[in-house]
C-alpha cells in the first residue's frame, strides 16, 4: 500500500475496471514485445511467432487486469475516504 | 552511427527525452519541483506511440519484397496503436470525470502510456529489423 504522510488515514478504493484493464494490457504488451524480440534472436527471422506472442501478451494482460481490479489508493482526508470505500487508521 | 542506434535516438530519445530535458531545465532555473506526471499525465506519450506505430507500419510496408511479414507488422503495430488510443481515452475519461483528478490518476496515465510507448519502440524496432531496415 502506498503511504500518505500528511495524515494518518488510508483507504482501499477499487481501481476502475477500464483503468485496470488498460494497465494489464499495456504492461502485458510491453513484456510480450520484449519476449518477442528475444524469440526472434533465438529462432531467427520469423514473423508469426513474435507477432502472436505480442498480441497474446497484450490480450492476456487485459484479461488479468480486468479480473484483478482491486487496488489501494491513498486519499487526502478521512471524509472523502469514507465516501469512496473501506477506510482504516494507520497505527503510529 | 548504426541504423539501430539511429532508430533509438531518432524515435525515442529525442522525441521523448528532449521535451523532458527542457522541462527539467526550466524547473531547475525557476527552483520548482520536477514532476513528470504533470507534463505527461494527459496521455501525451500515447500520441507519440500512435504516431511511431503508424510510421513504422508505413516504412515496413514500403520495403520491397518480404510480403509475408507486412500483414503481421500491420496487425501488431496497429494493435499497439489501438491500445495507445485506448489508454489515452480511458485516462482522459478518468481525469475529466466527476471529482478532482488526483495526482495518482495522472501518475497512472503516465505509467501506462510509458508502457505502451516502450512496446511501440520495441515492436517497431523488431519489425524494422525483420524488414532489413537495420
Amino acid at each position: 500500500m502506498q503511504s500518505y504522510t500528511s495524515d494518518k488515514w488510508h483507504v482501499s478504493v477499487p481501481l476502475s475496471t477500464e483503468m485496470s484493464t488498460v494497465r494489464g494490457a499495456s504492461l502485458g504488451t510491453l513484456i510480450a514485445s520484449g519476449i518477442a524480440v528475444a524469440s526472434v534472436a533465438v529462432l531467427g527471422p520469423t514473423v508469426v511467432i513474435p507477432s502472436l506472442i505480442t498480441i497474446a501478451g497484450g490480450s492476456t494482460g487485459a484479461v488479468i487486469g480486468y479480473l484483478s481490479r482491486k487496488r489501494h489508493e491513498p486519499t487526502p482526508d478521512a471524509s472523502s475516504a469514507s465516501s469512496q470505500g473501506e477506510i482504516r487508521k494507520i497505527k503510529s | 552511427m548504426s541504423p539501430f542506434i539511429g532508430y533509438v535516438v531518432a524515435s525515442a530519445l529525442v522525441p521523448v527525452g528532449l521535451p523532458l530535458l527542457v522541462a527539467w531545465l526550466y524547473t531547475r532555473i525557476h527552483r520548482l519541483r520536477f514532476r513528470p506526471h504533470l507534463l505527461l499525465g494527459g496521455g501525451q506519450l500515447c500520441f507519440f506511440s500512435i504516431t511511431l506505430s503508424l510510421i513504422n507500419i508505413s516504412q515496413v510496408v514500403a520495403v520491397r519484397g518480404r510480403d509475408g511479414m507486412k500483414p503481421w507488422a500491420a496487425i501488431v503495430l496497429g494493435f499497439i496503436a489501438i491500445l495507445a488510443a485506448a489508454v489515452w481515452v480511458i485516462g482522459i475519461a478518468e481525469t475529466v470525470g466527476p471529482g478532482v483528478p488526483s495526482d495518482e490518476t495522472k501518475v497512472r496515465i503516465t505509467r501506462y502510456s510509458a508502457y505502451v510507448a516502450g512496446a511501440a519502440i520495441i515492436g517497431g524496432g523488431m519489425f524494422r529489423w525483420l524488414a532489413g531496415l537495420f
